[in-house]
């Protein structure tokens, strides 16, 4: 049972990252062997070497790890299934491509170790995450999550930092609150005693068949708590305000890994513990694909209103992000599967038009979109990664996003054929309006900028602005947008493999 | 890939084409030669639509998943689109050579106007919806800098609303592709619908929002109201070639898509008799009229073109709407007389703004005597737009009108004949002041509306008289195009 290599992908990076932070102490003013970035960066690769071997190599997952016990049942395991090395793989692969734009970007900065001591050990927690053999352990490190990212958010310490890391705090903890009520009812009503994730629910039906209304509440209960992750309505406060932080932060943590985590941890808690038979066509159904088709509206048609470009993309992923939870909501095997082909290709679509971002604040300084006149001329590359991300975020065919919004359509009309008897089955139909509504105001916030960025500066502006002679940043910031537009394109062209993997994961746990 | 390769050649070489004239750093400075190799490359087209269309038959692209494959076909409507398109977009070309000699960043003008071929070609080829859906969609992102062209703050909120509307009626279609790629098992087009009873059976309401949303968001490029709002902003701040393909052609890739869906994948069976058909007839009929009174009251000429192109885009519309077989041939057969008229008439109107500096209809006067030839075609032009016979505009409305009389749909059996009469009337009205002043201008001569120089080069003249000739010839010889088109109706209905 015990396979201690799958504790090495998250120890390895959380005790490396708190190396460097002690380094610093230690070392100042005398000069180091390697610097906090390459050793960073070091250990960031190899992680993702050691969670690519674990993934590929058959057998090395093994049967999984019990780490300890806090007491009788309440363990803290990591075993691997098909969906956790989904977002284990995911995750595995953004990093290092992260951390190597994150060396350009941070080059000027100060505090170089706490920013890349704390980037460090969140991979490792992320990982934890996405390891995760039961509740318990899930939201261990669900919490550790906040704790670790905190400082990352705080980076600035401006004043606006200050309040965004405070607001992030509290809104985290607060939900985990919630999340931990949920802990606490699987366990009493589970089979076994424990929160192991079992494929389609582990919940005992005989005894949970009598309290189901009070279990739905606490499955609600849940679903807010972590949504709070997730950004959904109304729990989306901290998220346009965290894009304060460094770009790399606000691209790969709150675009993917954290974010993500709640939603991961949602598709967990409904798939593997719940069950998506006990919720499906129960009012807690209704309410929560509510929700999330409320914050789908809401966060497409914030970003068209806002103008700081950061903060646009963060509303947009507030959308996104409830595009995943609606097909999680579907409580279908396919709903599942599109959800996590949402969950894949919004990763890099999202990733991808931060790392634009940043690239243009880091060369010119510019953060507000009306102040990207003529850019698309200067700046080709970073525009054309930029192009591509949008159309895929659009939905438009031969990109990733089209698959996605496809499957997820499909899969919410699919429902409406199967079960549309339920009283809020019309809220599937019009959850796919909703969708392409949101692809609609999404080609509004992303074309905006791009038509933007491809006009030429107008005569009565300044033409002496330093931005006129900016240019694409280095390779080290090209490499990372430049593979992720080719991964856009790859499952835009060719997701047959992929759906395969998700339809199987779906199949298994709807 | 499995079929006839050469389906994707006039599809690929158009892109490609485009391709090098947008990276070629020497036609970047040579705008003339820019211009020059565009139109050499549609020369070249012309052969490859031709080879493609001899040969026939159909390809398999490429599967994008297991249930969604990019597939190709050439039937009688793919035909007949895919002709006019490049036969029109060669035109527009050689046109350009001396239009936009004097404008700035020819070549990438050029550049995207190849690739918008490729990509309308494409659709006419399609043999499915989620293909034909592929390249709708690349043809709006194509089109788009074409419209931006200018790139001036009114350029700029012309594209922008050209997008959002494109966009939105791509997406209100998507619902209806989504449903229908639900309840039958493939997409492919097949002359009189692939749909079957069991499989809509339970499912009505939804299925009739289904094809509604289609109608609507495809009718969106179409111009049909009341989605009609981008088009009148987005004509006229393209350069005049733009806005004759635009017009033209452009339009005309939402009629084609709505003859996919409706006579190809719903069938017109389906949808006869219900609301769907009467809000559509409904819808058709207003902006039938509603396009002729704006474009009547219109003082800007590229814009008073514009709201008629909204106008008579409808007629079409509304022949499509009948589904009865006469008028489905009139709906054919005036989305070429259409074509061919509307991008002559933006051409003129090009020729006419290159000679005098004005926009304004009320300016340009007195023409007879510096553009004589111009002005000559600029009217017969119009009469076929009017109706007049025997030039060519008579024939589809006279096809549109029996075919009314001959549907049964009620009180719109009459309503829509006499809608097109107004209408008729109206286009008379908006067109041929410009004839009249300029040939017969009483009183003295306003103060700076004469035109500073003569007829336009051979260059633009020669498009806009083959067009001219053939919006005449066609109408006087309508024989074989109708036969052709009667084949195809009977093939659907």
């Amino acid at each position: 049972m015990n396979n201690m290599i799958l504790a090495v992908p998250v120890l390895l990076p959380v005790i490396g990252g708190g190396s460097i932070l002690f380094s610093e102490r230690r070392s100042r003013g005398g000069r180091r062997l390697l610097s906090p970035e390459r050793f960073a960066g070091c250990l960031v690769l190899l992680n993702s070497l050691i969670v690519a071997a674990i993934l590929l190599i058959p057998g090395a997952r093994g049967e999984g790890l019990v780490l300890f016990r806090l007491f009788a049942n309440l363990t803290v395991m990591f075993r691997i299934d098909r969906m956790g090395s989904v977002f284990a793989g995911l995750v595995a692969f953004l990093w290092p491509l992260a951390t190597l734009y994150s060396f350009e970007y941070m080059k000027h900065e100060n505090r170089k170790d706490t920013f890349f001591a704390f980037y460090v050990m969140t991979y490792g927690i992320t990982m934890g995450i996405a390891f995760a053999g039961n509740l318990t352990t899930l939201y261990l490190f669900y919490e550790m999550l906040t704790l670790v990212t905190f400082p990352l958010v705080l980076f600035p310490l401006s004043r606006e930092a200050v309040r965004a890391s405070r607001t992030y705090l509290y809104f985290s903890i607060g939900g985990a609150a919630f999340a931990f009520i949920g802990l606490v009812f699987v366990m009493s009503f589970s089979v076994t005693g424990t929160t192991a994730f079992q494929p389609g629910g582990m919940l005992n039906p005989e005894t949970a068949a009598g309290s189901r209304d009070i279990l739905l509440f606490v499955y609600v209960l849940a679903f807010f708590g972590f949504g709070v992750k997730a950004a959904v309505f109304p729990c989306h406060v901290w998220l346009p305000r965290a894009t304060v932080a460094p770009t790399p932060v606000t691209a790969l943590l709150h675009a993917v890994a954290v974010v993500k985590s709640g939603a991961f941890a949602i598709l967990r808690f409904t798939y593997f513990n719940y069950g998506a038979g006990f919720v499906r066509g129960s009012w807690a159904q209704w309410v929560i694909m509510a929700a999330a088709l409320a914050t789908i509206l809401f966060g497409s048609t914030m970003a068209v209103r806002e103008v700081h470009w950061k903060r646009r993309l963060a509303y947009s992923t507030i959308s996104n992000l409830s595009y995943i939870l609606f097909g999680a909501a579907l409580m279908t095997p396919f709903g599942l599967a599109a959800s996590l082909s949402h969950l894949t290709a919004h990763a890099f679509m999202k990733i991808c038009s931060f790392f634009c971002a940043g690239a243009v604040m880091h060369q010119t300084g510019k953060t507000y979109i009306y102040e990207l006149d003529g850019l698309g001329r200067r700046m080709p590359v970073t525009f054309a990664c930029l192009l591509t991300a949008s159309l895929s975020l659009m939905g438009i065919p031969l990109f990733a996003g089209f698959i996605s919004k496809w499957n997820l359509c499909r899969a919410a009309f699919l429902y409406g054929d199967q079960y549309a008897d339920g009283p809020g089955g019309w809220l599937v139909y019009a959850g796919v309006a909703v969708i392409l509504y949101s692809a609609l105001m999404t080609g509004i916030y992303m074309f905006s900028v791009l038509i933007r960025a491809y006009t030429p500066v107008h005569e009565g502006q300044a033409q002496e602005d330093p931005a006129q002679t900016a240019s694409d940043p280095g390779w080290m910031m090209l490499v990372p947008l430049l593979i992720f537009a080719a991964v856009i394109l790859l499952i835009g062209l060719h997701s047959g493999p992929l759906m395969g993997l998700l339809t199987a994961i779906g199949g298994e746990a709807g | 890939m499995e079929g006839q390769i050469i389906l994707l050649l006039p599809i690929v070489y158009p892109i490609l084409a485009g391709m090098l004239v947008l990276s070629g750093k020497g036609l970047r400075e040579n705008g003339r030669l820019a211009s020059l190799v565009t139109a050499a490359a549609l020369a070249v087209q012309l052969v490859f639509v031709a080879a493609a269309l001899a040969r026939g038959g159909s390809l398999t692209i490429w599967k994008l998943t297991d249930t969604i494959s990019l597939t190709l076909r050439v039937d009688g409507v793919s035909r007949l689109f895919a002709a006019l398109t490049c036969g029109v977009w060669l035109l527009g070309a050689v046109y350009s050579v001396s239009y936009l000699s004097h404008e700035a960043r020819v070549s990438r003008f050029c550049g995207f106007y190849l690739i918008v071929e490729g990509a309308l070609t494409g659709l006419d080829f399609s043999a499915d919806l989620i293909t034909m859906y592929v390249f709708f969609e690349m043809m709006t992102l194509t089109s788009l800098p074409l419209v931006l062209h200018e790139q001036s703050r009114e350029a700029v909120r012309a594209g922008m609303k050209y997008l959002f509307y494109s966009v939105a009626g791509a997406f209100m279609a998507l619902f209806g592709i989504l449903f229908l790629a639900g309840v039958s098992s493939g997409l492919a087009f097949s002359g009189g619908g692939i749909l079957t009873d069991a499989a809509v059976s339970g499912k009505e309401g939804l299925f009739k929002l289904a094809a509604f949303c289609m109608i609507l968001g495809f009718g969106v490029k179409a111009g049909m109201f009341p989605l009609h709002g981008w088009l009148p902003a987005a004509h006229p701040a393209a350069p005049a070639p733009a806005s004759a393909v635009l017009s033209g052609l452009i339009t005309k890739s939402g009629v084609l898509a709505i003859i996919r869906v409706v006579y190809f994948i719903i069938g017109a069976e389906r949808l006869r008799g219900s609301w769907v058909q009467y809000v559509w007839i409904v819808l058709a009929l207003l902006t039938v009229v509603m396009g002729s009174m704006l474009a009547y009251r219109e003082p800007l000429l590229k814009k008073r073109l514009a709201y008629s192109t909204v106008s008579q885009v409808s007629y079409i519309l509304f022949g499509l709407s009948l589904l009865q077989p006469t008028a489905f041939v009139g709906a054919l057969s005036h989305i070429v007389f259409h074509s061919m008229i509307k991008n002559a008439l933006f051409f003129i109107a090009g020729a006419f703004i290159v000679a005098t500096g004005k926009t304004r209809v009320k300016e340009i006067q007195r023409l007879g005597g510096a553009l004589p030839l111009t002005l000559g075609c600029y009217t017969i032009a119009s009469l076929a737009l009017v109706g007049i016979p025997p030039a060519s505009g008579f024939v589809s409305k006279w096809y549109l009108a029996a075919g009314a009389l001959a549907s049964d749909t009620g009180a719109f059996r009459f309503i829509g004949p006499a809608a097109l009469l107004v209408s008729a009337l109206l286009t008379a009205g908006y067109l041929l002041p410009l004839t009249i002043s300029g040939f017969f201008p009483g009183g003295e001569p306003a103060a700076g509306g004469a035109a500073k120089s003569g007829d336009p080069s051979w260059w633009m003249l020669i498009p806009i008289a083959v067009l001219t000739a053939c919006s005449l010839f066609l109408g006087c010889f309508p024989g074989p195009l109708l036969s052709a088109l009667e084949s195809i109706a009977a093939s659907v209905l």
